[in-house]
């Protein structure tokens, strides 16, 4: 009855206040929206989008023109070899990249093609002679050239995105100079044989990459690492976490107004309070996670983004909505009791919540932090929240699986409304 | 016997040199409207708050209808109802829907509240504005209403801190004339005020307190019989310093 009554009265607090609970709701589904939209190019391969590059070809010749061509023809990049209808030279790239206009500049010098094709011919010689019975490797002159190609780069990039395309690049520099060398070969041998061999140069490569991602449920490794995916489980958990600032505060102000005292006056246990508040603003964590992932089932998709997949289903998805739901309200609970003004509640609420983020994996992915931060990382109850929402919708556990992985949440809820319980009572 | 009985009570706040509450010994009868009086930091406010159990304090004890506060807790909660100096209540709740929800907490049956209810918002004419919210109430039916409240359950002691600040003439009129009736009826009343003559009025017995210790109690016809009144006799106890610093 008493439980009921105090269930009843937040719920009535909570509906009436119709800023608040527009904020409740509103706020987290624009952050996972937004989050989902910026966080989608890293998501997506470097190659499907198409990254402008200044170029400039200083040389001339076939195996330039080789390079030329494989940028080209590239998915990586979308060469722009003029600038308003004037071709650029090397100063002109210099400075369009300095200037931010552009992030990436690629620049052929002159006589590079005759300067590889010198040392590829200087290396065929080298390995012919050491193959055929009598021959001088010592004899074989090494050129005194060192051909580059000049990347410059924004100095704004990330250390990622370089890394991107500085593989991009040596890949088909590799490619080019494999074929070069194997050309140079056949072509000696059919001179040297008159026959010349039949050398098949897959472009794809002689052992293939079988990438398949390791999950309960057989998911297509475009939805296991397309951005609703990652993003919808990760700011989902932020998100709920945020209602320690607005239970505080609803705690801090129902001390200030002396309605706490006026029940620590009454025949009723504290337990009532705490579990009415308890109860209600967990089951408003629950509808902002049902809501943030009807987002991603239903509004992403038309926002250019993909379809949030449900993995292992609705029930896993429910239980771990109110597992973190129930263990982020322990904690505002927690916060409300401790702090004593609302400014106190409010400032501490929110940074704790950002720095367990932040531990958490929300915004890096643990994996690639250092051991210690990743043993930290493991602490935070945010983590625990977004490793049981990625069970569910990227290694596609069931309940079962589910229940037991995620005991942490619980244990922690339980922890914090009994520590906030006995210090009340305390007072 | 005594309808509050305290012994040597002793109360410090951390980080405070001197106590709130000082060796205090008070012996409220059953029955009594009694003026628990002093000047801001007087130790009022404390004393009430260990009274209605909401403080436990440093040393002494305090007895309510005979029961102590250790043993007794709950039976004493049902005893009293306390209005707190603040309005304690929801704004964005309706007077009814307080009234529900904390008569819910007092352990009354449904029934029971709505009788309750009904008869407060009667006697205190709220009736026509009962399913209005409290946000839309003025300062006098705010207060009407925080001390509805603390009569759903009708305790046999009232513990009133300052419960007609910041009010209009006819809303302090009633509600002291409401607190007189039930004091008439055999309901025990403590009360706290700064205004000395509706004090002197309304109570049949007033103690003075400063700096956490008593100065001087009894009735308040017999403080008064020397053709001082109270006023007079504040003054000339707590001197004329002043204490709102």
């Amino acid at each position: 009855m008493k439980l009921l009554a105090s269930i009843n009265k937040e719920w009535l607090l909570l509906i009436r206040d119709k800023g608040g609970l527009g904020i409740l709701f509103l706020m987290p589904m624009i952050l996972v929206i937004v989050m989902a939209l910026v966080q989608d190019a890293p998501f997506r391969d470097y190659q499907e989008q198409q990254i402008p590059v200044l170029f400039v070809n200083e040389d001339s010749g076939t195996i330039s023109d080789a390079i030329v061509a494989a940028i080209h023809n590239g998915k990586a990049f979308h060469v722009v070899d003029s600038l308003d209808g004037i071709p650029i030279d090397s100063t002109r790239l210099s400075k369009a990249i300095n200037a931010g206009e552009f992030q990436i500049g690629i620049v052929i010098h002159k006589g590079l093609g005759d300067d590889l094709k010198s040392i590829v011919d200087s290396q065929v010689d080298g390995m012919l002679a050491g193959l055929i019975p009598g021959g001088d490797t010592t004899k074989i002159e090494k050129p005194a050239v060192n051909p580059y190609i000049s990347l410059l780069l924004d100095p704004t990039t990330k250390h990622t995105f370089r890394s991107s395309i500085r593989s991009a690049i040596k890949q088909f520099l590799s490619e080019l100079e494999a074929k070069m060398i194997v050309d140079g070969l056949t072509s000696k041998l059919a001179e040297m044989t008159g026959k010349a061999p039949e050398v098949d140069l897959s472009s794809k490569g002689i052992v293939q990459l079988n990438e398949t991602t390791a999950t309960s449920k057989v998911m297509a490794s475009d939805v296991a690492n397309n951005s609703t995916q990652h993003n919808v489980p990760a700011w989902t958990v932020f998100a709920m976490f945020f209602i320690v600032i607005p239970l505080a505060g609803n705690m801090v102000r129902e001390r200030t107004a002396g309605t706490i005292i006026r029940l620590r006056t009454m025949p009723t246990s504290m337990f009532h309070f705490y579990a009415g508040k308890f109860s209600s603003y967990g089951t408003v964590g629950l509808a902002q996670a049902l809501l943030m992932i009807s987002v991603g089932f239903w509004v992403m998709p038309l926002l250019g983004l993909a379809r949030l997949d449900l993995g292992s289903g609705l029930l896993p998805l429910i239980y771990v909505s109110i597992a973190a739901s129930a263990a982020a309200t322990g904690y505002g609970l927690l916060v409300g009791t401790l702090f004593k003004t609302l400014h106190q509640a409010a400032i501490f609420g929110m940074v704790s919540v950002v720095i367990m983020a932040a531990l958490g994996g929300i915004w890096v992915p643990l994996y690639i932090m250092s051991d210690s931060m990743v043993f930290i990382g493991h602490l935070s109850p945010m983590n625990w929240a977004m490793e049981a929402f990625n069970d569910v919708f990227l290694r596609g556990d069931g309940l079962i699986d589910i229940i037991s992985h995620s005991w942490n949440l619980w244990l922690f809820a339980v922890i914090c409304f009994s520590f906030a319980l006995v210090v009340e009572n305390k007072r | 016997m005594e309808a509050i009985s305290i012994k040597g009570l002793l109360h410090q706040y951390k980080g405070v040199n001197t106590p709130a509450v000082n060796q205090l010994d008070l012996m409220i009868p059953k029955g009594a409207f009694y003026g628990l009086l002093g000047p801001n930091g007087a130790g009022k406010t404390t004393a009430i708050s260990i009274i209605s159990g909401i403080l436990k304090p440093n040393s002494g004890s305090v007895q309510v209808l005979g029961k102590d506060w250790n043993s007794d807790a709950k039976s004493i909660k049902q005893s009293i109802g306390l209005v707190p100096q603040e309005i304690a209540l929801y704004d964005t709740m309706t007077a009814t829907e307080n009234l529900k929800f904390f008569g819910t907490m007092l352990g009354l049956d449904s029934k029971s509240i709505r009788t309750k209810t009904d008869e407060l918002m009667k006697e205190f004419g709220l009736s026509e504005d009962k399913n209005k919210l409290l946000e839309n109430y003025s300062g006098g039916m705010k207060r009407r209403v925080n001390l509805m409240v603390a009569l759903m359950h009708d305790p046999e002691i009232l513990i009133l801190d300052e419960p007609t600040v910041g009010i209009d003439v006819h809303s302090r009129h009633m509600i002291n004339t409401y607190l007189k009736g039930l004091n008439e009826k055999g309901m025990t009343i403590l009360y706290t005020s700064h205004q000395l003559d509706e004090t002197e009025q309304l109570c049949d017995h007033v103690c003075i307190m400063d700096h956490g210790q008593l100065l001087v109690e009894g009735k308040t016809s017999e403080l008064v019989s020397d053709g001082h009144s109270l006023h007079h006799h504040f003054i000339e106890l707590t001197g004329k310093q002043l204490r709102d610093g």
